[in-house]
């Protein structure tokens, strides 16, 4: 027996996705709490770049009383994160166009013109595989080649290390792709090489736009092994100039916060311009497990 | 051997060397030199000196060892029971938003993709417990006795290293929920809204079920991450004070850069390695359910 419901908890069906959007105090409540707690420690160190370390000390709560620049300008000349700052600006667009360049042409071939498990599987393995794993090996290898201190040795083995992912990503892009447009492509006489160039690709699009942001994510934030690759202030990346700068000048709250600015801002602009690839990207692993 | 079937052959032979050439450079021959190196003496320097199993033996008559893995667990067990449920909560009570979806969403998210690095340094300097935010707060508002040295009592400062890492992920689990919750037919959540259910009652007898093979996927990442974790604790505390705060990573990267054992820091490495793929098999074959009748 079922009584009529009352006109309130009839369900408002407005798309399909949310049909019952309940609005609850709450609910409310607890999203703005934990909304509040995952922002505030960013915003709180943006608010702390403008101002000077004993300042933030005194009274960690305060606003800045001006748009004091001292911090930033300290960061980038002082403790050298200009420098830090075009390097990973270098490295993370390398290793981009490497893993781009190197998985696209495999995956093409794994996911269409040689179907190999057993190939696909020992590419794919190396997701499963902790990198603290070959941080030793990797070490004594790029020293080997003489590439220790190299912006080189580094954008080789981000490239390498992130293969595995961006080949699993492709790989099940490209099988989702139609066949017939290539069938009639070929029956036209048109090459593999060609028809990789000029159909596959522009129909991945959203496949690399999605391993493009993942690599330049995962390379911009990397610290261990640039930390034990890339040992010279010319060569050092972001992380490690943030990690020198602290080491140097001590709990200087001031210059620290501008730098965590500094290197946190191009993440953030990343992320909000390419939000549905992040999340794809980042998820993509998760679902393989 | 046809001649479209040779043309091919060799455009595959082509397209997939650069790949695999890297691949099995850079990332096979390096897991197995790792384990070789893990059955040696070696400075980095000399020449590495086979020992058979002694840095196996040696690891579990370690006690840094021991309570390095110990600060992994407790980092796991927290993963499970906070992350995973504070996620799954967000995850439904955003499902059910419409108002702010997309900018919760993303806020919810940020912390997941800043630098591990970047998030250390913050969490150092709100923990900083003569200069930071967090004592300063406790201070003001009467509550002096719970300024705690965060990073520097040994009994305290894994807790602050535990907090700071399952802090930053929550929102990587939302996603994954919130995925699963999308997956749900609508119909399900409209007919228990027709019958009367709760919107709690809903949470626990219908979405929960129905997206616990999502809760595998965060099960696996939790476990073969944990057993990851280095960046957040080593700018916090270094590992210290002493091993307190220590994770396998920071040891190992102590043993091999500090005290120059690459030996025994290999060692840990296939420890590591070991434990994340034997976790992720076991859990898959014998305990995560595959499929999800509606």
């Amino acid at each position: 027996m079922r009584e009529k419901p009352k006109a309130s908890a009839v369900p408002r069906l407005r798309q399909n996705r949310k049909p019952l959007a309940v609005s609850s105090i709450a609910k409310n409540a607890f999203l703005a709490v934990w909304c509040a707690g995952a922002l505030y420690p960013f915003l709180w160190v943006v608010l702390s770049s403008f101002r000077e370390g004993p300042d933030i000390k005194m009274r960690p709560f305060a606003l800045p009383t001006s748009l004091l620049l001292d911090g930033y300008v300290f960061a980038w000349i002082r403790g050298h994160l200009g420098i830090a700052f075009i390097n990973s600006l270098i490295i993370s667009a390398a290793a981009v166009t490497a893993i781009l360049v190197v998985s696209s042409m495999a995956a093409y071939v794994l996911a269409r013109v040689r179907k190999s498990i057993l190939l696909y599987t020992f590419f794919t393995m190396g997701i499963m595989v902790p990198l603290h794993t070959i941080l030793i090996p990797t070490f004594v290898f790029i020293k080997s080649l003489n590439l220790l201190n190299t912006r080189a040795g580094a954008i080789i083995m981000y490239t390498a290390t992130g293969l595995s992912l961006s080949l699993f990503i492709l790989v099940g892009f490209m099988k989702s792709i139609p066949t017939e447009i290539e069938e009639s492509a070929s029956i036209d006489g048109c090459s593999r090489s060609r028809t990789f160039l000029s159909i596959i690709l522009p129909l991945s699009r959203a496949g690399i736009a999605t391993v493009g942001t993942l690599t330049f994510l995962n390379v911009w934030n990397e610290y261990l092994f640039a930390f034990i690759l890339l040992t010279t202030i010319p060569k050092k990346t972001i992380q490690l100039g943030i990690y020198s700068l602290q080491g140097s000048y001590g709990t200087n709250f001031g210059p620290l916060c501008a730098a965590l600015t500094i290197s946190i801002l191009p993440v953030v602009a990343v992320f909000i311009a390419f939000q549905r690839q992040v999340i794809a990207g980042m998820t993509a692993g998760a679902v393989k497990g | 051997m046809t001649k479209r079937a040779r043309i091919d052959l060799s455009f595959s032979l082509g397209f997939l060397t650069p790949a695999f050439l890297l691949f099995a450079s850079f990332m096979v021959v390096p897991v197995l030199v790792s384990g070789y190196y893990s059955l040696t003496r070696w400075n980095g320097a000399s020449a590495p000196v086979f020992v058979g199993l002694q840095n196996y033996v040696r690891i579990f008559h370690s006690d840094e060892y021991v309570v390095s893995l110990l600060n992994n667990l407790r980092l796991i067990l927290a993963a499970l029971l906070f992350q995973t449920t504070v996620a799954m909560v967000i995850a439904y009570l955003l499902f059910r938003t419409d108002r702010g979806f997309d900018v919760m969403r993303t806020i919810v998210f940020l912390p997941v993709v800043v630098a591990p690095l970047a998030i250390g340094f913050m969490f150092q300097m709100f923990f900083n417990s003569d200069l930071g935010p967090i004592n300063y707060l406790l201070r003001r508002i009467g509550l002096g006795v719970f300024a705690l040295r965060w990073l520097g009592d040994k009994h305290v400062a894994i807790y602050s290293c535990i907090f700071a890492q399952t802090w930053q992920y929550v929102g990587l689990f939302v996603v994954i929920f919130l995925a699963g919750l999308k997956g749900i037919p609508v119909e399900i959540f409209e007919s228990a809204n027709i019958e009367g259910a709760s919107s709690f009652q809903t949470f626990l007898r219908i979405a929960v079920p129905l997206i616990i093979e999502y809760l595998s996927i965060c099960v696996i990442l939790a476990v073969t991450g944990c057993l990851k974790a280095f960046d957040q604790a080593w700018i916090m505390t270094k590992g210290g004070p002493g091993f307190a705060s220590s994770y396998l990573a920071i040891l190992m990267y102590k043993k091999a850069f500090i005290a120059g054992e690459f030996g025994f820091a290999s060692a840990i490495t296939m420890t590591i390695l070991v434990l994340s793929l034997a976790f992720t098999y076991i859990y898959k074959k014998y305990i995560a359910r595959d499929t999800v009748d509606y």
